[in-house]
């Protein structure tokens, strides 16, 4: 992390799935560059056409993740403010299960979190989420936490045997995402992506189609994405939630490019967790 | 489904330097798009071509694939031949001689390589009808081509199943077969062992050696991994990965 954010300003907190709820995705800098390597720019890689992304969605050899990541995969951040280091958490743990890591349980988020929050509850950059899962990685949540977050969200709260036991589970590369063709390509080909999203009062709500209300913003929560579907002629970001499953569809609900992300993809660095570690499950070869 | 998604993205309408047999097809074609012709057990299917290609058969074992340095000089029956002996000479510089090991129906795919910046295409695919044992075919004279596949192959307990990749490789026909968790879990299901990795990563290193630095799926013994039973060159459809795990396990 190269910026102190110890010293941003508060960030907005709502009420969202019963519970109060912090925004805390903070916003790079003015005159922010990332320096994060864009996935177009790897050699092998091309962006799939509009056409071939229909014609993938339509032949889909895995169904509908939904149906994969379902409800028992639901991470609550519960009321604080680790949204950006959730979703990274999701990404690492259904990376290393689309790879064949089929026995990971759920990660502890809180642990990113208490790496990039400056040791304050005021949100995390995405950036930072990034990093941290491909320098320090995540430890196993305890199951005594049944998946919902304890607040454990400073360094003073882990132990070295923690920072030991987070190297199991690292991403090993990560790149950027600007554009919406090559979200669809990443993500309809395995590989979840971590974005951002602005919420205000309308995206609570799911309209008939299964979106999600959008409101204006440069975007101020973190999410990820694991699968493309196409509604109405409009590519669907399924989105699986941090906030429990009495919000959206069981926790669900579908982002659209125009949307959610035209605008917060201006502010904020997508990135696509492209492969991670075998950590304490290497194969003997 | 799957051909669809393949000719809509890579078919190339090119049909040179690759040469192909143009055969007598049955009408009507039951699909448009590729040829159905047949192949017995006495003859020759050749791929002669110019540059760098690939040739797969989906589902495996159905016929045998043999590549040679071109120009090749072939005494025997061919299939697009008029029945009876003939001697040719094929021009290309990579030459794919193609027969029958058991009767059945199997797609021939062939792949124009890239190089550099230019991408691997999928130049053409035919289906060919395949009939064995159909009487002794002369040996033909000239290079003699790699002795046929063992039949009956040392069948493992429990496979070890690796895709190593670019993780930039994420072609349509490469996802089309990692992101089939229906057939992978079925791997799991009957005790196999598979992982995916990037082949940057530290921990990819020995199967990256073993697959020669190329994208690909590699077989092994699960109890032995010193040498791959099997690599299956990347994209390869998900029948040839299946027909290799079949193969290789009891």
């Amino acid at each position: 992390m190269t910026e102190d954010i110890s010293a941003r300003g508060p960030i907005s907190v709502i009420e969202a799935g019963g519970e109060e709820r912090r925004l805390g995705l903070l916003q790079p800098p003015p005159g922010y560059e990332s320096d994060v390597p864009l996935l177009t720019a790897v050699p092998g890689f091309q962006t799939w056409s509009r056409q071939q992304i229909e014609d993938f969605i339509r032949a889909k050899p895995y169904g509908k993740r939904r149906n994969i990541f379902t409800p028992e995969w639901m991470q609550d951040q519960r009321s604080w403010g680790s949204c950006n280091a959730c979703a990274t958490a999701y990404v690492e743990r259904k990376a290393q299960f689309l790879r064949g890591r089929h026995d990971t349980p759920m990660l502890n988020w809180e642990f990113c979190y208490a790496q990039i929050n400056g040791g304050r509850d005021n949100g995390s950059l995405l950036k930072d989420g990034m990093a941290e899962a491909q320098s320090t990685g995540m430890p196993i949540l305890p199951a005594s936490a049944n998946g919902k977050g304890q607040g454990r969200i400073y360094k003073s709260h882990y132990t070295p045997a923690d920072y030991e036991a987070a190297k199991a589970n690292r991403t090993t590369k990560a790149v950027a995402v600007n554009d919406e063709l090559t979200l669809a390509t990443a993500v309809l080909s395995g590989f979840m992506a971590v974005v951002a999203v602005h919420v205000g009062n309308s995206f609570q709500r799911i309209d008939g189609n299964g979106f999600a209300g959008s409101d204006s913003g440069a975007g101020n929560h973190a999410v990820h994405v694991d699968d493309v579907e196409i509604v109405n002629g409009e590519l669907a970001f399924d989105h699986q939630g941090s906030w429990g499953t009495s919000m959206h569809d069981n926790g669900r609900a579908f982002l659209s490019w125009r949307r959610h992300f035209a605008t917060t993809s201006q502010y904020h660095q997508f990135w696509v967790l492209m492969s991670t570690n075998d950590g304490d499950d290497q194969l003997p070869k | 489904m799957l051909a669809t998604l393949f000719l809509s993205v890579a078919l190339s309408a090119d049909p040179l330097p690759i040469r192909l047999p143009e055969l007598a097809v049955p009408t009507p074609m039951p699909r448009p798009a590729s040829a159905v012709s047949k192949l017995s057990g006495d003859q020759f299917y050749i791929v002669d071509s110019d540059v760098p290609v690939m040739v797969i058969a989906s589902p495996e074992g159905v016929v045998s694939i043999t590549e040679d340095s071109g120009p090749l000089k072939l005494k025997g029956k061919f299939a697009d031949g008029k029945g009876g002996i003939e001697t040719r000479t094929y021009a290309g510089k990579y030459i794919f001689t193609i027969e029958a090991v058991m009767t059945g129906k199997v797609e021939i795919i062939v792949i124009k390589q890239g190089s550099g910046e230019t991408k691997s295409t999928i130049h053409s695919r035919r289906t060919l009808d395949v009939t064995a044992g159909e009487g002794p075919r002369p040996p033909p004279p000239g290079p003699t081509p790699d002795p046929k596949p063992d039949p009956t192959p040392n069948k493992v307990e429990k496979l070890r199943v690796i895709v190593t990749r670019d993780a930039g490789n994420m072609s349509p026909e490469v996802s089309l077969l990692t992101t089939d968790l229906p057939f992978w879990k079925s791997l799991s299901d009957k005790g196999h062992v598979w992982r995916f990795y990037h082949n940057a990563d530290a921990d990819a290193a020995p199967y990256v050696a073993d697959a020669g630095g190329k994208d690909a799926v590699l077989i092994y013994d699960n109890a032995n991994t010193k040498t791959p039973l099997k690599v299956i060159p990347l994209p390869a459809p998900k029948a040839t990965v299946e027909a290799a795990v079949k193969e290789f396990s009891k």
